[in-house]
């Protein structure tokens, strides 16, 4: 969908989400918050506090069956994701709709950024709608849904798994659905905590996943490519400026 | 909001609903009841939990129609389950299904039903034959001899009669028609049974042919019936007199008298200094004070026919003094065998002596030593002075911490140790002894095997219900031959196969049993993971839930284990995955076991008592047999699906490559991305803080 923006009072804001993204994003915490509630301690099963907590949420098999359950709901909430994906790229033809393929300026964005970070660099990088910290973010989490889900069928269904596939897979994958969930939930500590809630400009919360909305001025420095692009095509189509 | 934006709204709050309701429902969902579920509503009498799915653990029984609904072709009333055989006998009176249909030999998918369901999948055959076949009738009268194991003991039956009860021989084995008139050989009893009904005691179990082991003593009639002319016991006399008037003749050697009745000769002299060394001599009891028919000489004619009955008949004058004593023997097995007209047993005088009293118990030992006198109870005496106990007061004859015959069976008051009242206190005669801490310390005994009995399972099962027969001390550490056992562990675990026979059998197949038969002192027996004493009942969800720990105790020793070749990681291999784990958490969370956990412990895999090398082709963990170990829990499991258990085998490359190699990879990816991130994180706030300094400077 499109971004669309919004007066409101003095200053105007952008729309950066819609509705579906940021219901997705609530189903994503749920989930994903639950799964790695029910799912860690399972794999650090032989410590006190893992236990003491399983042992709270009911005993292992109300855990295991939570796991499921969640497992369930993010699976469908994928499952929505790729369709709605499917209709803006091939439907609404959303003008953003490539906005998250990653690109060579991405690297060098990384690049500059560290450099800046580091006082090499005077300046930040100038980013579009999604910058290389996002695109990290997105593809992190694609590649380990698709990891988890693989494993996590394989060991939910050992029994057809095995049909196939030798045993010695099972346990494999066991290792695996542990590594990366522990991959997983330590990305999300470090890299979405931090930009989400710690980073320039986002303490204590960056409301915009909520609320959808981004003021002017954020997007002029935050996102500032596309606000240039907004504000171009603006001069060109003004009657698709929007409500 | 926009019609557009409301859709959408809509579809995704609906799709978090959905989530919620369609994974239960997913979870939920299971194959319909093919058969009618009126009338069959106990369904794990036949859908065992132990075939149910995993997933299915914990659940209750009344909540699998939720997700099994009868299934609606279910509705034709299928002849019941597909090919079950019918029963070709009536089964009125013969509900016990299980005692002639034993568990072992069920087809394996049927463990765990309960007999009352049989014949819903069994029914009685129309046309039923008279009786199961070649089952030899029984050629003597049943009646009065119904207590058919103590002549044809289990040992004797064929295989597939083992565990049937005794109460239904008689259901295959009827009373032949036409009986012989007795058993055939056995020979009459030779003299009157009546008051001599303790047979055993002149014909100890010892002596009687191999055959009649285990027969009670109540059935010797049956077939020993008394001949018609028994000879009658013999007689004897003898007869002093008071003071050194008396003396003045029967100091005399070569004084005798001759009975009428038998001829019997007895010597009437009486040695002086014995008697006067006697406690009534060194009293001043004059020989009048006992031998009070005699009152001058000449003396009155002997009445007593034989010297046996003199000397009965003197024991009623020590109740002239002694009548406390005399009135506690009333109740004792030998006074009342006498009342029933038994003149063998002894009387005052047979155990005291009659000039030559002396205290009985100087020393101790002479009391077990009097027992064993003038051929009574000799062979039980014989045992004694071999057992724990005679063994060391047969050295220390004065040792009062050991018990001698009197301690267990009183010396005047003898209560009959053949009773089940006697057999009863039993274990409480013990405790008073091992229970008492200066015996307990001197022979570095437990003090707690008393309580401990009492907290196994063979007590608790008699406490509930008194008519089980279960072990006392006795049974196992035997009677007059008593023995600790902890020393041996191979006479130990026999002692448990006198009961538990066939669980015996099965452990001498398994490593364990194989190895202890060598004299093995590594291997566990019984008592190793049973206990001796406080023996729990390993049927509960408490010794399940221990049993890994249990085994842990030998196989997480690296020492031992060395020894043997074999790897001391397998309980941490086996927490580590799921069942383990589970396990592992489950008593965690419910320490007293309050819930049964369906997991797999070792001995699911493994076997119980059978447990053999799992490079032994009849092993149930050899690698051609284990997926029908996984398939007790998993039935779905293919033939592959056994390789995904790791063996117990640490992970390495050479072992499991391929769970190697994702580890090494997280091992490597995990440090390399989060360190990354992490990284580009602290310098992103190192440049913010740098920041915030330059902007207030510059302000």
């Amino acid at each position: 969908m499109s971004t669309h923006e919004m007066s409101t009072g003095s200053q105007r804001t952008f729309i950066r989400f819609d509705l579906s993204a940021r219901i997705e994003h609530i189903l994503l915490i749920i989930s994903f918050g639950m799964l790695c509630l029910t799912g860690l301690p399972q794999k650090f099963h032989n410590y006190a506090w893992a236990q003491s907590l399983m042992n709270a949420m009911g005993g292992i098999e109300t855990v295991q069956t939570m796991h499921h359950i969640f497992a369930y709901m993010m699976g469908i909430e994928t499952v929505y994701h790729v369709f709605a994906l499917f209709r803006s790229i091939f439907i609404k033809k959303s003008p953003n709709r490539f906005s998250m393929i990653p690109g060579l300026k991405d690297i060098t964005d990384a690049l500059r950024h560290l450099g800046y970070n580091l006082g090499l660099v005077k300046e930040l990088p100038k980013y579009d709608r999604f910058n290389w910290k996002e695109k990290v973010e997105y593809w992190a989490l694609i590649w380990g849904t698709i990891v988890m889900f693989l494993t996590g069928a394989f060991l939910m269904w050992p029994e057809i798994i095995t049909r196939w596939l030798p045993g010695y897979f099972i346990p494999a994958t066991k290792a695996a659905h542990g590594g990366e969930a522990l991959l997983a939930f330590l990305a999300i500590l470090i890299w979405h905590m931090y930009n989400a809630h710690l980073a320039q400009g986002k303490v204590p919360l960056d409301t915009t996943i909520f609320t959808g909305k981004v003021t002017e001025e954020r997007m002029r420095h935050e996102y500032p490519l596309e606000y240039e692009r907004i504000l171009a095509r603006e001069q060109k189509e003004p009657w698709r400026k929007s409500v | 909001m926009k019609p557009r934006s409301r859709i959408t709204v809509s579809v995704l709050l609906a799709l978090l609903l959905g989530t919620t309701l369609l994974s239960v429902l997913v979870w939920a969902q299971g194959k319909p009841t093919p058969h009618p579920i009126a009338g069959r509503e106990q369904c794990l009498t036949c859908h065992p939990t132990n075939t149910l799915p995993a997933d299915h653990s914990g659940r209750s029984e009344a909540s699998c129609v939720f997700c099994h609904p009868e299934a609606p072709t279910s509705v034709t009333t299928t002849p019941t389950s597909g090919g079950a055989p019918t029963t070709p006998h009536p089964i009125a009176g013969r509900e016990a299904c299980l005692t002639c249909h034993p568990t072992s030999k069920l087809p394996a998918d049927h463990a765990n039903r309960a007999e009352s369901t049989c014949a819903a999948c069994h029914p009685e055959a129309s046309a039923q034959p008279p009786a199961p076949p070649a089952a030899p009738s029984t050629p003597h009268p049943i009646a009065g001899r119904e207590a058919c194991l103590m002549c044809h003991p289990a040992s004797k039956l064929p295989a597939d009669h083992a565990n049937r009860a005794e109460s239904t021989c008689a259901a295959c084995h009827p009373e032949a028609s036409a009986q012989p008139p007795a058993p055939p050989a056995a020979p009459s009893t030779p003299h009157p049974i009546a008051g001599r009904e303790a047979c055993l005691m002149c014909h100890p179990a010892s002596k009687l042919p191999a055959d009649h082991a285990n027969r009670a003593e109540s059935t010797c009639a049956a077939c020993h019936p008394e001949s018609g002319a028994a000879p009658v016991p013999q007689p004897t006399p003898t007869g002093p007199m008071d003071d050194s008037g008396c003396l003045a003749c029967h100091s005399k050697p070569g004084l005798s008298y001759t009975f009428p009745g038998c001829g019997e000769t007895v010597s009437l002299t009486v040695d002086a200094t014995t008697l006067s060394q006697s406690v009534h001599g060194k009293a001043g009891i004059t020989c009048t004070g006992c031998h009070t028919n005699i009152t001058g000489y000449p003396h009155p004619k002997l009445e007593a026919e034989d010297c046996r009955a003199f000397t009965v008949s003197r024991a009623e004058a020590c109740v002239t003094c002694h009548a406390e004593i005399t009135e506690a023997q009333h109740d004792s097995i030998h006074y009342r065998l006498l009342a029933q007209g038994n003149r063998d047993v002894p009387t005052c005088v047979e155990c005291h002596g009659g000039h030559d009293i002396t205290p009985p118990d100087e020393p101790r030992y002479r009391l077990s030593q009097t027992c064993g006198q003038d051929g009574c109870h000799t062979s039980i005496l014989d045992t004694y002075r071999k057992s724990a106990h005679g063994s060391v007061i047969a050295k220390e004859e004065d040792n009062p911490y050991v018990p001698v015959c009197e301690d267990c069976h009183g010396a005047h008051q003898m209560p009959d140790p053949r009773t089940g009242e006697f057999r009863e206190a039993s274990p409480e005669l013990c405790a008073t002894c091992h229970t008492h801490p200066n015996v307990v310390a001197r022979y570095g005994l437990s003090t707690d095997v008393y309580r401990d009995y009492r907290d196994g399972i063979h007590a608790v099962l008699r406490e509930k219900d008194p008519s089980i027969q279960t072990p006392i001390c006795t049974d196992c550490h035997g009677v007059h031959d008593v023995k600790g056992l902890r020393t041996n562990n191979q006479a130990a675990s026999e002692t448990c196969a006198r009961c538990h026979t066939a669980i015996y059998g099965e452990y001498k197949q398994g490593v364990h049993g194989e190895a202890l038969l060598t004299g093995n002192p590594d291997v566990p027996g019984c008592t190793y993971c049973h206990g001796a004493h406080k023996i729990p009942d390993p049927n509960t969800p408490q010794f399940r839930i221990g049993e890994p720990d249990l085994c842990a105790s030998c196989h997480s020793d690296a020492a031992l284990m060395a020894k043997y070749n074999l790897s001391p990681d397998v309980y941490v291999t086996y927490t580590q995955e799921f069942h383990g784990m589970t396990v592992q958490l489950y008593k965690t969370k419910w320490p007293s076991a309050s819930i049964y956990c369906y997991e797999a412990v070792c001995t699911d895999c493994h076997g119980i008592h059978e447990i053999r090398s799992h490079t032994d082709p009849k092993s149930s963990v050899h690698p051609d047999n284990l997926i029908h170990a996984c398939r007790q829990c998993h039935p779905d499991a293919p033939d592959q699906f056994a390789s995904a258990w790791a063996g117990h085998y640490k992970i390495t490359r050479e072992r499991a490559p391929l769970t190697y190699y994702v580890n090494l990879f997280y091992t490597i990816l995990i440090p390399l991305v989060i360190g990354a991130m992490a990284f580009f994180v602290l310098t992103d706030i190192g440049r913010r803080v740098v920041n915030h300094f330059k902007r207030g400077k510059a302000s």
